[in-house]
C-alpha cells in the first residue's frame, strides 16, 4: 500500500502520466509493440500467410472450391446460369473480397513499418520480409482484379478495385484496371529487387526442412519467393496480353530456376507426391487441409464435371498420364471420378509433401511459355508442349502434340494441358477469363451439351453490398 | 449484598447493567476497606455517577443505611471528591444543589425531594421533556448546565426536573446522547420542550460525492441522499429496489424474462439511456459493463452493480444520488449516466455495542398471469385444429393416444412443477465501539436467497473489520477490510417456459412410476415416433431433464481493504485521501449430465449414437474470472468563512488500475451424474482450446473543486476534471470535464424571512460537461490475436482483430438543469428538475468499405438528447407529539430523441427489417421478438411496426397500413412506423409514512402512464404460438375460426402443417399504464420497559410486503424464463 501511495505521489510529481497510461494486454498483442521486434514481424506475416490459407480462399474456395465449379471442372455449379447474386453463392463471393482485403490490412500493417525497422533484422532478413510481403500484396490484388474487374483486354480503363497501399482507416479510390496492374507490377518489381538484392536462399537451389519452425529462411517453395515474384509476373504479363514480358519472365523460372520434373517413382509407393512439389515455385502450407479433403472431396460435387469418366478421358487422352493414373481416383462405388491431389500423405513420412496447396508450378511456366510462341515461334510452343507432356508419362512420340498442328490447335493443346496442370488448382476459370471464351467444355448433369455457353458478365463477381454501398467507386 | 427496592428498579436499566457490575465488584472491595471502621469518616470519589450509586456508596463505606427513592434521585448525577469527611456532610456534599433534603434518625439516613408545587414553573426550577423527531421521548439523556456542575439525565418518560440555585445563573442547557446531535439551547426560565435530532441526520446536511463534501444549503448541484433507514423502509431486497421507489430518476427496466430470479441483476437506467445498448459490436466482451448503467462508488472507490446489489443493507449508512452535471462533473469521464455514491456505516465512540438484525423473506411464486389450455381444453383445440387428422383425413394414432390420457384424467400443472415458496433467511451482526481515540466496528452477515424456482439460490456471506484511530482530533486514519462470498446457484429445473410450453396432457410419470424421459407414440408395427407422427423433436419431459444432475453454479470471493486518512492540517486546510483494493475470484461451473435428454441414446441401433460418441458424453466448463483493482486519491481542501464570505476549494488526484483475466476449459466424458468433477472426465472437447482473455485499464486524474456562497444567499460551484484513460486513443489521452452552478437561496432574503412560512427556497441552475467510456479496455488499439488454431509451416501468427482508432475517445454529455427546492411551513417540501442531456461523440461502429480490411471500425459519431423532469412533494399532512403522517408522491419524464446515428446503425436497421419479415426458419425464433431499430428523430425506446387495421371477419386475415395509409393485405417491413414507445410520459411513486408512538408504517405505490408495449405474450403464445405445444387460452376464445367471426387474433393454424407467422402488427401495441403497490411496511420499536429484562437497548420489529399488487392495461406473462415472486419479509433488530 505505502508503495502504491508512493506512486501517486510520483506521478502527481509530474512523472510521466502517459507512459503509466500504456498498458500492456497479456492475452492480445498491441501493433506497436510487435513492430519493435523482429520476431513481431515475423510473427505478422506468418499470420498473413495463415489468413491466405483460410478456407473462404486459398485453403478452399480459390483453390479446388468453387472457382473450380465455375470453371466446371467439377460437376458440381454452385448456380446453373452464374448467378452469383444468389443465396448460396453470394456469401462465398463476399466472404473471398472481405477475407482477402483483411489480408491485405494485415500485410500493409507490416509494410507501414517496416522500411524503418530493418536494423531489427540481421542478414537481409528484413528485405525478404518486405520483398514476400510485397509479392503477396500484388499477388491477392491480381487475384482480386481477375475476379471483381471485367477480363483484362479491351477493359484497361475500367474502374476496378481499390489497390491498398498503407494501413489506416482510409478509403481507398476503386482504380482502372491498368492502373491496379501498373501497381501490381511495381510492387512485384520492388520484391523482385528486394529478394534479389537480400540473395533469397532459394537462388541456390531449393532447400527443405522437417518445419521451418524458428528458421525465417527454410521452405521458400511455402513463401512469395524470388522465383514466385517472376513467374508471377509472367502470369500478370500474360493475362495483360504483353506476351514478350511474360515469356521472357517465363523462360527465365524455367531457364534459371532450381525446379525440376518430378519422377514417376516420386508418385508410386506408400507415401506419393501429389503436388509435385520439386515443380512447385509457390505453395500454402494449409494445416487443415486433411480435414478439408475429407469433408469436401467425399462428396459427389467434386468429381469430374460428368462424374463417370467419360470427361476425364477425354482430357487426360492417355490413361498413363501421371495427372491421370496418380491424381484421379475412381470411386467405384459411386462411379466417380475425383481427384486425389490433396488427398497428402500423412506428417512425418516424407518431407513436404503434405498440407500443401499450389499456388504457381513449373507446368504453368511451360504452358505460359507455350502460349506466347505460338505466332511467332510455333515449333517452340511444340517443344516446351512436348517436354512438359514428357514429364507426365505420355509414351507416344509426338506426345500427342502434331508437328502440322496451326495457331488454333496449338492454343487447344495449351488450353487442355492448363486443365490437366492445374485440375483443382482454381486457374482454369482465369484462363477461359483471359481468353474471353464464349464456351466452356462441360458434361454437367444438368446440362447435356459437351459444352456450355458463355457470356462475358459470368467471367466477372459482383462486388459485395457493402462495398458497393461504402466504397469509394469513382463513375468511370 | 442487600439491596433495597430502589435499587432494583435501577438495576433495570440495562445500560447501567455493566455499570452495576463493575460497582458491585469494587464496592466490595471497598467494603472490605470500610465497612469494620467505626469512625464515622469516609472517603469517597464520584466522577459523573448517578446519585442513587453515590449513596449507595456512602451506605457501603459507613454504617449507616441510606433510604431514598429511585424516582426521587434518578434525574441527577454526582461529582464529588471526599477525604476523610463525616458521613453527613458527605450526603450533603452529594445532595449539592439538588432540590433534596435529608435527616437521619439512627443508622438511617433518609432522603426526601423537597417538595413543591408541580403545577407552575417555578423560577428555579429547570423541567421539560426531550422527544426525538418523531416525538418519541427519548430517556437517559445528559443534560448539563452550564457553569455549574450540576447533571442529570431524563426520565424513561423523557421528562426531566431539577432545582436550580438561582434562574440567572443558568444561562444555557446542553442535551447530549449517544447517537444523537449535541443541542445547547437558551434558558429562558420557561419549560422546556427539546426535539433531539439523531445525529445520521446531519447526512442530510453535507452532501458527500465520495471525493468532495458539500454543504448541502450551499450546494447547486442536484444530488439526492438517503439514508439507510430509508432504504429499509421501502424494502429489503437491495439497495437498487428501494432507490428505485425512492428516487423515480433511478429507473429499474421491467425484466419480464427473468422474473425475480435472485442471479439476475436488474437493468438501471438513469434518466433515459445515453448508449445504443444492445447494439452488436459496442458491448461484445463480457468483460464490460452495461453501458447505460450509471457509476457506482463504495467509500470512495469504483466499484460494480453487483457488489451493490449484494451489499447488506445494515451497513449502510447513505445513499448519495449525483444526477446533474454540478454533483457528478468530479467523476468526469464516468459521470455521464449518474453517480450513485454509497457510504457505509462507521463505528462509533462508546460502550460495545451489539447490534443483530434478522430478516426472513417469504416468496411466493406468482403464476397469475399465465393463462394456459388444461388438457381437456388442448385437446378440443386439436379437434378444432385438426391437427390430429392425416392429410387423407384418417386420425393419426397420436389422436388416440391423448383421447386415452385425457380420459385417464391426466391434466399435469407443468407450470407448479418447478417452482416452490421459499424463505429466506438474512443475519447480520455488528459490533462496534471504542473510545474517542481508536474505535472499531465488526460486521457479519449471511443471507440466503432461494429463489421461487426449485434449486436456484444466492447466498452471500461476508466479514468486515473496521478500524479507527482518531490521532490528536486533527487526524484520523479508518481502515475497512471486508470480505464476501457469494455463492449462487442456478435452478437445474431449466427454463420456467419449458414448462409453460409443454402440453398438460402429457403424464409425468409413467405406469412404473418412472419419470417419462420423451413423450413417444408406438404404432401398429411398434416402431416409435412422437406423439405428431415425427421422429424428430420428441417432446423431453422437463422434469427429467432438471433429474439428472445438470449443475450450474457461480463462485464469488472478493476482498476489498479500503484505507484512509483524514488531516486537519489548519483549522480552514484539510487533506484527505484513500486507497483502495479489491481482489474478485469467480468461479463459473456448468455441468451437462451425460444422461441429459440432449443427448441421443446409445442403444447400438443404427441411427443412435455410437460407443465413441456415449463415451464422450457429460460436459464440464469451468470459466474463471480474476480482477483486481487499485484505487487511491487524494485532495486538499481549504475552506474559510471571513465575514458574509464563505469559500471552499479543493484539488486532488487520483489513479486507477483495473485488470481482470478470464480462463476456462471445458471437459468432456462423465460417466455419471454424480461424478461431476472434471477429475472424471475423459478429456477435453474434441478440437477445444482454453479460453483466455484479459483486459486492463487504467485512469489517472486531476480534480478540482471551488464553491463560493455570499451571506448564504448567492451560491457558486465549479468544479474541474482531467481524466487520462489508458482507454483513448493516443491522440485523445486526457479527457477536460468541466461543471457550473449558480444557486440563490431566496429564503435567506429578507423579504421572504419576513413571511415567516418558508423554511426553504432555494433557485439553482447548472452546466456542464460529463462523459462515458463504454468501450472495450484495447479499442482504441490496433491490437493483434495469437493465430493459435493454426500454424504457418510450424510457425504461430498474429492477426488483426480489427483496425483501432488513435482519435478514440469518450462520450461526451453536455448536462443543462435548473431546478427549485421549496419548504414551506415547516411540513411541505417540493423539489423540481429540468434537465436536458445532449449526448455527442458517441462511440459507436462505422460500417467500413470491406476493401478496408475490416467490416466497421470505432469511432465517435452519434448525437442523442434527453429532456425531461422530476418532481418530487413531501408533506407531513398530519401532526400530533404521537403522531405524524407524511404523504409523498414523485413523478418524472423522459424524452430520448436520437439526433444523428451511424451507417453501422443504418446497417443494423437494415438487417433488423430483413429478419422482422424473414420466413426462414433460422429467422423464426427472431420474428417473435420485436427488434428494437434506431431512427434518426425518434426515440431508443420506440416500437416499429406496421399499422394493422384489424382482422377481416370474412378471411381471417389481417389488414395492413402501408406506410403512405393504403391498406394492404401483405405486411412489408418497409411499412414500419413508429407505433408506440416503451417510455412511459410520466412515472413515478408515491404512497404515506406514518409513524405513532414506536409504530412506523410506509406505503409506496409505483405508477406509469402515457407508455406503450408490445405484448409478446399475445403473438408468442396465441397467434405464434406453436400449436403442438400448450398455447394460450386466447389460442381457443379469441381466434378467428370461420367467415363473420368478429376476432381480435387470427387463426394462424388452418392445416395440421401450414402456420402462417404474424410479424410486427400494430395489433399487438398496447397502452402500457400500471398500479403497482410495491412495498408495504410495518416497523414496531419495542417500548423500553419490555425488552430491558432482555437487556436490550432496543428492539425493533419489521414487516415488508413486495410488489403485492400490480394493476396493469396489458395482460401478458411476465417471467417467462422464470417466474415472478411475491414476496414479503419479517425482520427484526436489535442493539444490546
Amino acid at each position: 500500500m505505502k508503495k502504491f501511495i508512493y506512486i501517486i505521489l510520483i506521478s502527481i510529481g509530474l512523472t510521466s502520466c502517459s507512459d503509466w497510461l500504456n498498458v500492456s494486454p497479456s492475452t492480445e498483442k498491441d501493433r506497436e509493440d510487435l513492430i519493435t521486434t523482429e520476431a513481431g514481424f515475423k510473427e505478422m506475416l506468418y499470420g498473413c500467410y495463415i489468413n491466405m490459407a483460410d478456407e473462404s480462399i486459398y485453403g478452399h474456395q480459390l483453390t479446388y472450391g468453387s472457382i473450380e465449379g465455375f470453371a466446371k471442372n467439377y460437376c458440381w455449379s454452385l448456380s446453373a446460369n452464374y448467378s452469383y447474386t444468389d443465396n448460396s453463392v453470394r456469401p462465398i463471393i463476399d466472404a473471398i473480397w472481405t477475407k482477402m482485403y483483411n489480408t491485405i490490412a494485415n500485410d500493409n500493417s507490416i509494410l507501414n513499418d517496416i522500411e524503418s525497422h530493418k536494423t531489427l533484422f540481421s542478414k537481409g532478413e528484413g528485405d525478404i520480409l518486405e520483398g514476400e510481403a510485397l509479392a503477396m500484396r500484388a499477388f491477392l490484388h491480381f487475384d482480386l482484379l481477375r475476379m471483381f474487374a471485367p477480363a483484362y483486354t479491351g477493359n484497361e480503363s475500367k474502374i476496378a478495385i481499390p489497390y491498398v497501399e498503407s494501413y489506416e482507416s482510409k478509403r481507398y479510390s476503386h482504380i482502372s484496371e491498368s492502373q491496379v496492374i501498373k501497381k501490381v507490377l511495381a510492387d512485384l518489381d520492388k520484391a523482385e529487387m528486394l529478394l534479389k538484392g537480400a540473395n533469397d536462399p532459394i537462388l541456390s537451389g531449393i532447400t527443405r526442412v522437417l518445419s521451418g519452425k524458428d528458421n525465417f529462411l527454410a521452405n521458400r517453395q511455402y513463401r512469395f519467393n524470388y522465383w514466385a515474384v517472376e513467374a508471377l509476373k509472367a502470369r500478370v504479363y500474360l493475362y495483360v496480353g504483353d506476351k514478350d514480358s511474360a515469356l521472357k519472365y517465363a523462360m527465365d523460372v524455367i531457364n534459371n530456376g532450381p525446379f525440376k520434373w518430378v519422377s514417376e517413382s516420386d508418385l508410386t509407393g506408400d507415401h506419393p507426391d501429389r503436388v509435385f512439389m520439386s515443380e512447385i515455385i509457390s505453395a500454402l502450407n494449409v494445416p487443415k487441409l486433411s480435414t478439408y479433403y475429407s469433408s469436401y472431396f467425399t462428396s459427389e460435387k467434386y468429381s469430374l464435371t460428368d462424374g463417370y469418366g467419360n470427361y476425364g478421358l477425354n482430357v487426360f487422352e492417355d490413361g498413363n498420364d501421371y495427372r491421370y493414373l496418380y491424381l484421379m481416383t475412381n470411386n467405384k462405388e459411386k462411379n466417380k471420378v475425383i481427384s486425389c491431389k490433396y488427398d497428402q500423405s500423412p506428417a512425418g513420412s516424407s518431407v513436404l509433401k503434405e498440407e500443401t496447396v499450389p499456388l504457381l508450378r513449373l507446368g504453368e511456366m511451360y504452358l505460359i511459355a507455350a502460349e506466347c510462341n505460338i505466332s511467332s515461334n510455333p515449333t517452340e510452343t511444340i517443344r516446351l508442349l512436348r517436354e512438359l507432356k514428357t514429364h507426365r508419362g505420355y509414351l507416344s512420340t509426338n506426345k500427342g502434340i502434331e508437328d502440322t498442328a496451326n495457331g488454333t490447335q496449338l492454343l487447344e493443346y495449351v488450353k487442355k494441358e492448363m486443365r490437366k496442370e492445374t485440375y483443382a488448382e482454381g486457374q482454369t476459370f482465369f484462363m477461359y477469363k483471359r481468353l474471353q471464351a464464349n464456351s466452356i467444355p462441360s458434361f454437367s448433369p444438368w446440362w447435356s451439351g459437351a459444352t456450355y455457353p458463355m457470356q462475358p458478365g459470368y467471367y466477372t463477381f459482383p462486388l459485395p453490398e457493402a462495398e458497393k454501398e461504402y466504397g469509394d467507386i469513382p463513375k468511370s | 449484598m442487600k439491596r433495597s427496592k430502589n435499587f432494583k428498579k435501577f438495576c433495570r436499566s440495562p445500560l447501567r447493567l455493566r455499570a452495576l457490575l463493575l460497582l458491585q465488584l469494587l464496592l466490595f472491595f471497598c467494603c472490605c476497606a470500610f465497612a469494620q471502621s467505626k469512625n464515622e469518616r469516609i472517603s469517597l470519589e464520584c466522577r459523573n455517577e448517578a446519585m442513587s450509586s453515590a449513596l449507595k456508596k456512602v451506605e457501603q463505606a459507613s454504617n449507616y443505611k441510606i433510604l431514598f427513592t429511585y424516582d426521587e434521585v434518578q434525574n441527577y448525577r454526582v461529582s464529588v471528591s471526599l477525604k476523610n469527611v463525616s458521613v453527613e456532610n458527605a450526603v450533603k456534599a452529594i445532595i449539592g444543589d439538588y432540590p433534596l433534603s435529608y435527616k437521619i434518625k439512627g443508622i438511617f439516613i433518609s432522603i426526601h425531594a423537597i417538595k413543591k408545587n408541580k403545577a407552575a414553573v417555578r423560577k428555579n426550577e429547570l423541567n421539560g421533556q426531550v422527544v426525538d423527531e418523531h416525538g418519541e421521548p427519548l430517556p437517559g439523556v445528559n443534560i448539563t448546565l452550564d457553569n455549574s456542575r450540576i447533571k442529570g439525565i431524563t426520565n424513561e418518560n423523557g421528562n426531566f426536573n431539577f432545582y436550580i440555585p438561582s434562574e440567572e445563573d443558568v444561562e444555557y442547557v446542553t442535551f447530549s446522547f449517544i447517537g444523537f446531535k449535541t443541542q445547547k439551547v437558551h434558558f429562558k426560565g420557561e419549560r422546556m420542550k427539546i426535539v433531539m435530532r439523531g445525529d445520521i441526520r446531519e447526512i442530510g446536511e453535507v452532501i458527500v460525492t465520495g471525493l468532495v463534501t458539500h454543504n448541502a444549503k450551499s450546494f447547486t448541484g442536484n444530488a439526492t441522499v438517503f439514508k439507510g433507514d430509508d432504504l429499509k423502509s421501502v424494502g429489503r431486497q437491495n439497495i437498487i429496489k428501494s432507490l428505485s421507489l425512492l428516487d423515480p430518476s433511478v429507473n429499474l427496466t421491467e425484466n419480464t424474462q427473468m422474473g425475480s430470479d435472485p442471479n439476475t441483476m436488474p437493468k438501471i437506467r438513469f434518466r433515459g439511456e445515453s448508449s445504443f445498448q444492445g447494439f452488436e459490436n459496442v458491448d461484445k466482451s463480457g468483460l464490460m459493463n452495461d453501458p447505460n448503467q450509471p457509476l457506482f462508488i463504495l467509500d470512495g472507490y469504483q466499484t460494480t452493480l453487483s457488489a451493490i446489489v449484494d451489499l447488506d443493507m445494515n451497513q449502510v449508512e447513505s445513499v448519495t444520488i449525483l444526477k446533474d452535471a454540478a454533483a457528478g462533473a468530479i467523476y468526469g469521464s464516468r459521470a455521464a449516466n449518474g453517480v450513485i455514491v454509497v457510504k457505509t456505516i462507521q463505528p462509533k465512540p462508546g460502550q460495545l455495542i451489539v447490534s443483530y438484525g434478522l430478516n426472513m423473506n417469504f416468496n411466493l411464486p406468482d403464476l397469475s398471469s399465465y393463462h394456459l389450455l388444461n388438457a381437456k381444453q388442448n385437446l378440443e383445440l386439436y379437434d378444432r385444429l385438426g391437427m390430429y387428422r392425416n392429410d387423407d383425413g384418417t386420425l393419426a394414432p397420436a389422436y388416440n393416444q391423448i383421447c386415452r390420457w385425457v380420459a385417464q384424467g391426466v391434466n399435469t400443472d407443468w407450470l407448479a412443477q418447478p417452482v416452490r415458496n421459499t424463505v429466506g433467511y438474512q443475519h447480520s451482526l455488528n459490533l462496534s465501539g471504542g473510545d474517542s481515540r481508536m474505535r472499531y466496528g465488526i460486521d457479519l452477515n449471511y443471507a440466503t436467497n432461494p429463489g421461487v424456482m426449485k434449486g436456484s439460490t444466492r447466498d452471500n456471506y461476508g466479514i468486515g473489520v473496521r478500524l479507527s484511530y482518531n490521532y490528536s482530533d486533527k487526524l484520523l486514519f479508518t481502515n475497512h477490510l471486508s470480505v464476501g462470498r457469494i455463492k449462487s446457484k442456478e435452478s437445474p429445473y431449466g427454463n420456467f417456459s419449458d414448462y409453460a410450453k409443454i402440453n398438460s396432457f402429457y403424464p409425468i410419470y409413467d405406469e412404473n412410476n418412472k419419470l417419462y424421459k420423451n413423450y413417444y407414440c408406438e404404432d401398429e408395427s411398434g416402431a416409435l415416433f412422437d406423439i405428431w407422427g415425427n421422429s424428430s423433436n420428441i417432446p423431453v419431459n422437463p422434469l427429467y431433464e432438471a433429474s439428472v444432475g445438470n449443475k450450474n453454479t457461480n463462485e464469488d470471493l472478493s476482498i476489498n481493504d479500503n484505507f484512509s486518512f483524514d488531516w486537519l492540517i489548519l483549522p480552514s486546510l484539510r487533506f484527505n485521501g484513500m486507497v483502495s483494493y479489491s481482489k474478485t475470484n469467480s468461479k463459473a461451473i456448468s455441468f451437462l449430465s451425460p444422461r441429459s435428454a440432449t443427448y441421443p441414446d446409445y442403444t447400438g441401433e443404427v441411427g443412435s449414437s455410437t460407443a465413441e460418441e456415449d463415451a464422450l458424453k457429460g460436459r464440464y466448463t469451468l470459466n474463471q474470472t480474476f480482477q483486481d483493482n487499485i484505487e487511491g486519491n487524494i485532495m486538499l481542501t481549504w475552506s474559510k468563512n471571513i465575514g458574509k464570505h464563505f469559500a471552499t476549494a479543493s484539488a486532488g488526484g487520483s489513479l486507477s488500475d483495473a485488470r481482470s483475466q478470464l480462463y476456462g476449459f471445458t471437459a468432456v466424458g462423465f460417466g455419471d451424474e454424480d461424478e461431476s468433477e472434471p477429475a472424471y472426465a475423459s478429456g477435453y472437447e474434441k478440437g477445444g482450446a482454453p479460453s483466455n482473455s484479459e483486459g486492463h485499464t487504467r485512469l489517472a486524474s486531476f480534480f478540482a473543486s471551488a464553491n463560493y456562497a455570499y451571506d448564504n444567499k448567492y451560491l457558486f460551484d465549479f468544479s474541474y476534471r482531467l481524466d487520462g484513460s489508458s482507454q483513448f486513443g493516443t491522440k485523445q489521452r486526457t479527457a477536460p470535464f468541466y461543471s457550473l452552478g449558480f444557486g440563490w437561496n431566496v429564503f435567506n432574503e429578507s423579504f421572504i424571512k419576513k413571511l415567516g412560512f418558508v423554511d426553504m427556497l432555494k433557485l439553482r441552475a447548472t452546466y456542464g460537461e460529463v462523459g462515458s467510456i463504454n468501450f472495450n479496455p484495447y479499442q482504441a488499439r490496433d491490437m493483434y490475436q495469437f493465430t493459435k488454431d493454426a500454424r504457418y509451416d510450424g510457425n504461430i501468427g498474429v492477426l488483426l482483430e480489427a483496425m483501432g482508432n488513435k482519435d478514440l475517445k469518450w462520450q461526451n454529455t453536455k448536462m443543462y438543469e435548473c431546478g427549485a427546492t421549496v419548504g414551506l411551513f415547516n411540513r411541505l417540501d417540493f423539489s423540481m428538475s429540468f434537465y436536458n442531456r445532449l449526448t455527442t461523440d458517441m462511440v459507436l461502429p462505422i460500417t467500413t468499405p470491406p476493401s478496408m480490411g475490416f467490416d466497421s471500425y470505432i469511432s465517435n459519431l452519434g448525437k442523442m438528447r434527453n429532456t425531461g423532469y422530476e418532481l418530487t412533494l413531501r408533506v407531513l399532512a398530519y401532526k400530533t407529539p404521537s403522531l405524524n403522517v407524511y404523504l409523498f408522491g414523485s413523478a418524472t419524464h423522459n424524452k430520448n430523441r436520437i439526433l444523428s446515428i451511424s451507417s453501422a446503425l443504418e446497417a443494423y436497421n437494415k438487417k433488423v427489417d430483413s429478419a422482422d419479415g424473414h420466413s426462414d426458419t433460422e429467422y423464426k425464433q427472431l420474428t417473435h421478438k420485436l427488434l428494437t431499430k434506431y431512427q434518426e428523430g425518434e426515440s431508443t425506446t420506440a416500437i416499429y411496426a406496421v399499422r394493422s387495421l384489424g382482422i377481416d371477419p370474412m378471411t381471417g386475415k389481417e389488414l395492413f397500413l402501408t406506410k403512405e395509409g393504403n391498406p394492404t393485405w401483405t405486411w412489408n417491413a418497409n411499412d414500419k412506423v413508429v407505433v408506440g414507445d416503451t417510455e412511459p410520459k410520466v412515472r413515478g411513486t408515491f404512497g404515506t409514512n406514518i409513524s405513532w408512538k414506536g409504530l412506523y408504517f410506509n406505503a409506496t405505490f409505483a405508477y406509469s402512464y402515457g407508455g406503450q408495449a408490445y405484448n409478446n405474450t399475445l403473438v408468442d403464445m396465441v397467434e405464434n404460438s406453436n400449436k403442438y405445444q400448450n398455447v394460450d387460452e386466447r389460442v381457443l376464445t379469441d381466434t378467428w375460426q370461420k367467415a363473420g367471426d368478429i376476432a381480435r387474433y387470427k387463426a394462424n393454424i388452418t392445416r395440421r402443417y401450414s402456420q402462417e407467422y404474424t410479424y410486427a402488427s400494430s395489433r399487438f401495441v398496447q397502452d402500457y399504464n400500471y398500479l403497482q403497490l410495491s412495498s408495504l411496511s410495518f416497523q414496531y420499536e419495542m417500548p423500553k420497559k419490555l425488552i430491558s429484562p432482555l437487556h436490550m437497548e432496543s428492539l425493533r420489529w419489521s414487516f415488508n410486503m413486495s410488489d403485492i399488487m400490480y394493476l396493469s392495461t396489458v395482460k401478458r406473462e411476465r417471467g417467462t424464463s422464470y417466474p415472478y415472486a411475491r414476496s414479503f419479509s419479517i425482520g427484526l433488530r436489535a442493539n444490546f
